[in-house]
């Protein structure tokens, strides 16, 4: 897997706020891109870089809650800090259920925020990976066949193979020879990294 | 006014004044008197010489007769004239005098003789001391007394040398002359009669005018002693002359006081009185100028004074005259009410500040932060090695613009939250005014998404006003334009600010919103204290702003706006030259 250098995109209108913060990042040894809106910002965006969102809540056009609901209809996965002048309550309030890391209120502390956007960067790196081998399982988990997904949700409410060949009605010595192959299909190395993975297939779990 | 008369009507009527069968109104006594006068000045030396000459001509019994009559009857009336109320008396004795002595012509063949002529001129006396009417009576008195010596004479009682022939004669000429008498006495006393008629008409003018005169000078009279201002009069080196009663009340000063002393004495401010003389010389008159005058007290009052030269001949002012009006109370009312607008508005403004709040909050939020994110880089690249010049210099130079920028606001602020005094007026672009608060209300304008479009016109002239309070109004405005628009959609939310220059004479503001609107009865309300559309508003800014114009001598008023909203207005006048003197 390749690692792209991280890049935090700052999205506020205010010239000073944008060029302050980009000095600041680039002080910590960040890469930054800025954006003077919303809009500008959704028609540049490319998600091949890992990095973080800085946003202010108040700007002309789409503000900053505008902007992070349409990320998430967008399935924009990027960690995204508001920003915000004043301690609006209702508006921190639906920024976090959105699903925001963070809010800060302006004037912030540089380090904090430094602090923060390194949080950002860390999680969207291991998001990233996380959705990688996401991606993997759920091909592996694809390659079972229909019995084998039987037997792997039995396997996974913690029915021993005798119990397993009654329900399904079949002897006990094939129960175990499609478990072997579960195993083997799933690169799994033990029962409970298939109840593991069993989870994360009907969605109840994540790795 | 004429009537339509019988023919002949005229004549018999002249006819009938001509024997002074109409009777007339008795002459007045003055007139009476200077006939008498008259004919006693011209008949008494005449008769007084006449009896001399008579006598020494040999007619004795003539001469004696007349001497008789001069110091018998016209010596007493020459007494008796002294008193008016003798008048009808001395009349009597003249014809007496007349009588007698023309009737002794007939003695001695006198009226056969130049006689004749004496004797003709007693018709004339008569009509013209009796009247025309009394002037017949004395003639037939006369021609009784010659027709008794004549019959006397027939039956040679008496012995009168005439023949019948002469009698005739003296008979013919006489009738003649008395018809002539009495002729030119009728028109003698129609002419004077006019003349009289007119007198009296002219008379009687005067007498109108005269109470014409007396009766406004009666009322002027009152006004002057009953007015509440102070009238007064003062000669060019502003010594009075006159002062209305009233004085005593306003300055403490009885009028007698007053009379002869300089009017300067009595300026608190000697620049003022220089500036009355200034107009006064320049215009010839003051109207309402404002100035304080010193009371008998000590105390301050403040007049208003309204002047004006007095023209003499040639029109070269003489004096000057005027009302002080007493506008003391006036003015301490005004004051209170001006403090009291200024301690509202104050409240006012720290209210929509309130208000505001969070949007100033923010608005200094933004260079605070810059401040603080370029000072954390500075700190981080010092910390490190691999930092270049130029970004640090950079950064410092914007942090120092930043703090600028907040600065600015806070100074913004300041000036428009401070107790600011009502009378501090400067002269104001308007433009230029609304410009800045705008850019106060910037951030509130951006927080609810309103697009702003200022049409603005430039170069307008200037208006005299109080910078604050102004842009309170203005502020007022816009913060309740943009809160009118929270209800309709974030891309409807339109603001236009405008002015306008009318007639050169007054400047023009408009607000203008998107907003849902106002009925009649709310726009009539809006100018209500204590009512307010606004769950936080006081519903003191409207009236507020109102007052504020009013006291600049401006209006303000609200119709519905072009762009479907409400729009406010409010005019402020264009300052004359003279306004800031």
């Amino acid at each position: 897997m390749i690692l792209l250098e991280p890049i935090i995109h700052i999205v506020d209108d205010d010239p000073a706020i944008r060029d302050s913060v980009s000095l600041l990042l680039k002080s910590a040894g960040f890469e930054s891109r800025t954006y003077a809106s919303a809009e500008d910002f959704l028609s540049s965006y490319r998600a091949s870089r890992p990095g973080c969102l800085l946003l202010d809540i108040r700007m002309p056009g789409m503000n900053g809650l505008d902007l992070q609901e349409e990320l998430v209809s967008r399935r924009i996965h990027t960690p995204v800090i508001i920003m915000t002048g004043d301690g609006d309550v209702p508006a921190a309030v639906r920024a976090m259920k959105a699903g925001s890391l963070d809010f800060i209120e302006k004037p912030f502390d540089p380090q904090f925020l430094l602090d923060l956007v390194k949080v950002g960067l860390t999680k969207d790196v291991k998001q990233r990976k996380r959705r990688k081998k996401d991606e993997k399982v759920s091909s592996r988990l694809a390659s079972l066949s229909s019995r084998e997904r039987e037997i792997l949700t039995l396997l996974a409410a913690g029915e021993p193979n005798k119990v397993i060949a009654r329900t399904l009605d079949i002897s006990p010595r094939t129960v175990e020879l499609h478990r072997s192959h579960i195993m083997q299909k799933l690169h799994a190395q033990s029962l409970s990294d298939l109840i593991r993975l069993s989870l994360v297939a009907n969605g109840e779990a994540q790795i | 006014m004429k009537h339509q008369r019988p023919l002949g009507e005229e004549q018999y009527e002249w006819l009938k004044r001509l024997f002074g069968i109409i009777a007339k109104q008795p002459q007045p006594l003055i007139a009476r008197h200077r006939a008498v006068t008259l004919i006693l000045y011209l008949a008494g030396p005449t008769a007084f010489i006449f009896s001399w000459v008579n006598y020494a001509a040999g007619f004795v019994g003539l001469g004696l007769i007349q001497l008789a009559v001069c110091i018998l009857l016209l010596l007493p009336i020459f007494i008796l004239l002294k008193h008016e109320r003798h008048v009808p008396l001395t009349e009597y004795l003249l014809m007496v005098a007349a009588v007698a002595i023309f009737s002794s012509l007939l003695i001695d063949g006198g009226i056969a003789d130049t006689g004749i002529y004496w004797v003709c001129l007693y018709p004339f006396t008569a009509f013209y001391v009796m009247g025309q009417r009394r002037g017949w009576l004395w003639l037939a008195v006369f021609v009784t007394i010659i027709l008794l010596a004549v019959i006397m004479d027939t039956n040679h009682w008496i012995d009168l040398p005439y023949s019948a022939v002469e009698l005739l004669y003296f008979s013919q000429s006489f009738a003649f002359y008395t018809l002539i008498a009495a002729i030119f006495n009728m028109l003698r006393e129609d002419y004077e009669d006019t003349l009289e008629m007119r007198v009296i008409a002219r008379t009687g003018e005067l007498f109108d005018s005269r109470e014409k005169i007396m009766e406004s000078e009666q009322r002027f009279r009152s006004i002057f002693e009953n007015i509440q201002d102070i009238y007064y009069l003062t000669d060019l080196n502003g010594r009075i002359i006159s002062v209305s009663p009233s004085c005593e009340e306003i300055t403490g000063y009885p009028p007698e006081k007053l009379i002869g002393r300089d009017i300067m004495d009595f300026y608190a401010d000697p620049g003022q009185r220089e500036e009355v003389v200034r107009l006064l010389k320049k215009d010839g008159k003051v109207n309402d100028l404002e100035l304080k005058g010193v009371r008998r007290d000590g105390s301050t009052a403040i007049g208003s004074i309204t002047c004006h030269f007095v023209y003499g001949d040639e029109y070269r002012p003489i004096a000057v005259e005027g009302m002080i009006r007493d506008i003391t109370e006036r003015k301490q009312v005004e004051e209170q009410e001006r403090k009291h607008l200024q301690e509202l508005a104050h409240a006012s403004r720290l209210n929509t500040m309130g208000e505001m709040a969070n949007e100033i909050a923010h608005e200094l939020n933004q260079p605070l932060t810059a401040i603080r994110s370029y000072s954390g880089a500075c700190t981080h690249m010092l910390k490190g090695s691999n930092w270049k010049q130029e970004d640090m210099l950079e950064a410092l130079e914007n942090i120092s613009k930043q703090s600028e920028r907040a600065a600015g606001i806070i100074q913004q602020l300041r000036a428009f939250i401070r107790k600011g005094e009502v009378q501090e007026r400067s002269s104001i672009d308007m433009s230029e005014l609304i410009r800045e608060i705008v850019h106060l209300a910037g951030a509130e304008i951006r927080q609810h998404k309103v697009t702003l479009e200022l049409d603005m016109t430039e170069n307008m002239p200037v208006v005299i006003c109080n910078r604050i309070l102004i842009g309170q109004v203005v502020l007022n405005l816009v913060h309740n334009a943009i809160e009118a628009m929270q209800t309709v959609a974030k891309d409807k939310r339109h603001l236009l600010v405008r002015t306008t220059c009318h007639e050169n004479a007054s400047i023009l503001t408009s607000v203008n919103d998107t907003g849902p609107g106002l009925s009649d009865e709310a726009v009539e309300k809006a100018f209500e204290a204590f009512y307010s559309t606004k769950e936080k508003g006081m519903g003191m800014g409207i009236p507020i702003s109102k007052s504020i114009l009013e006291a600049h001598g401006g209006h303000m008023w609200a119709v519905p706006s072009e762009l479907g909203g409400t729009a406010f207005y409010f005019s402020l006048p264009v300052s004359r030259e003279s306004d800031l003197a």
